[in-house]
């Protein structure tokens, strides 16, 4: 009977001090966030694959491209000016994401960037007065390009169906395309997409911020034993040829 | 062939770090902001400060602020709490980011319990403590990059998330309009 009392009185300890440790449960990662989003998020599809590649240039002639982006988080979407429906509702919700980004320390580690689809129309004047329509603002992220005179014509088209667009150009220049928020992490994969326009931008912030956790910049490791070993070696030579 | 197979994986042991580091100096990339499942067993001599940051974005009419600093030997668990309110006569659907400043110091500060990324619901004139539980890892005295660091910032911003993620939350929660309005008196 002792040893049934005293094991109920362990058993009711355990379970106080469970009851009363702190939850665990409460602490998120990106795995998580992307849980979360699958749940609640409809517009949200997650991607696996590298990005492509792309070497365009801004409105002032600067190249700029994919691979100089390496450290950062990319939010890339395509539009071109003369769009008249739905691109400059996609260029207003990207320039409330850039703004709420930007009132956190991840302003330095998200590069926004905009491709325009119709590089002929679009000239350098075009790109340089877009932005600040919009909500964009080119004084510290963001970042408006095209292809550059040098380029096809349809270099950034071809960009986009690689990104999974698809356009049909009519004869005044008129573009069907799908509207595709795509988010790039540090590493240079393509990680998500976000259809439409009616995700919920803090989604959007939050994926980010999950990306932007998720990969620290580097830290140097310490010594390995390899480099020790090596460094042994190093010093044992040195001394028998002295 | 065995044999070949054990100095073929003997190798491949050794050559996984020099591979890991030139991973690291291509992508500028090493490592991850932790999320631990428990408080660690070691600790060490060093201690370091850990200063709170409480932020809202121009969107949230909360008022949300930060515990003082704390001092803590490295391996020592934390634990502190932010605090939230709803000074408005309307519910407020909340969802926080958070950042460690410098961003390096992110892979050795583990996070046990935290409340960014999940909703949280504050009700008019309601105010919330958000507790943190952390600590950071011993490790970080082997790193030299951060070897002078002795100050470590948890950020976070807490944003609105609308009218639309309030509504799914009320009803996903079961929180009805008629309860609202009852608060609001």
């Amino acid at each position: 009977m002792k040893f049934l009392i005293g094991q109920f009185a362990a058993t009711a300890a355990v379970g106080a001090a469970v009851a009363l440790a702190p939850p665990v449960a409460m602490a998120h990662s990106l795995k998580d966030v992307q849980q979360d989003l699958f749940d609640k998020e409809r517009y949200f599809e997650s991607r696996s694959e590298p990005a492509s590649e792309f070497a365009l240039q801004d409105a002032a002639g600067n190249p700029v491209d994919l691979e100089g982006l390496r450290s950062k988080v990319v939010v890339l979407h395509f539009i071109y000016a003369g769009c008249p429906d739905v691109c400059p509702l996609h260029a207003d919700r990207i320039g409330e994401v850039q703004e709420m980004v930007n009132e956190t320390p991840m302003k330095d580690r998200v590069q926004f960037v905009t491709i325009t689809t119709d590089p002929e129309r679009d000239t350098p004047e075009v790109l340089e007065g877009y932005g600040p329509v919009h909500g964009l603002d080119p004084t510290t992220n963001w970042v408006f390009l095209t292809s550059g005179p040098d380029k096809p014509e349809d270099t950034t088209r071809k960009l986009a169906e690689k990104f999974g667009h698809k356009f049909i150009v009519s004869d005044g220049g008129y573009q069907t395309h799908s509207v595709v928020t795509h988010i790039i992490d540090q590493n240079g994969q393509w990680v998500a997409n976000f259809h439409g326009l009616g995700f919920e931008p803090t989604n959007l912030v939050l994926f980010i911020n999950g990306l932007t956790n998720a990969n620290v910049p580097h830290h140097e490791e310490p010594a390995s034993l390899w480099d020790r070993v090596r460094s042994l070696l190093q010093e044992s030579t040195r001394n028998t040829s002295n | 062939m065995l044999a070949g197979l054990g100095l073929g994986m003997v190798g491949m042991s050794f050559a996984a770090v020099p591979l890991y580091r030139l991973f690291c100096q291509v992508t500028g990339y090493g490592g991850t902001t932790q999320v631990a499942a428990a408080a660690p067993t070691k600790q060490s001599e060093r201690r370091a400060t850990i200063r709170f940051d409480a932020n809202v974005a121009a969107n949230m009419a909360w008022a949300f602020s930060a515990p003082k600093p704390v001092e803590l030997a490295l391996g020592e668990t934390g634990v502190v709490a932010y605090t939230g309110r709803n000074p408005t006569n309307r519910p407020i659907l909340g969802t926080a980011t958070y950042n460690v400043v410098p961003a390096q110091a992110g892979s050795y500060f583990n996070k046990i319990q935290c409340f960014c990324f999940t909703e949280q619901l504050l009700m008019p004139g309601e105010e919330k403590e958000f507790p943190v539980t952390f600590f950071v890892d011993p490790a970080i005295e082997d790193d030299p990059d951060l070897a002078s660091v002795t100050t470590i910032t948890l950020s976070y911003t807490f944003f609105d998330k609308g009218p639309e993620a309030l509504e799914n939350y009320m009803a996903s929660h079961g929180i009805k309009a008629a309860e609202l309005k009852e608060q609001e008196r």
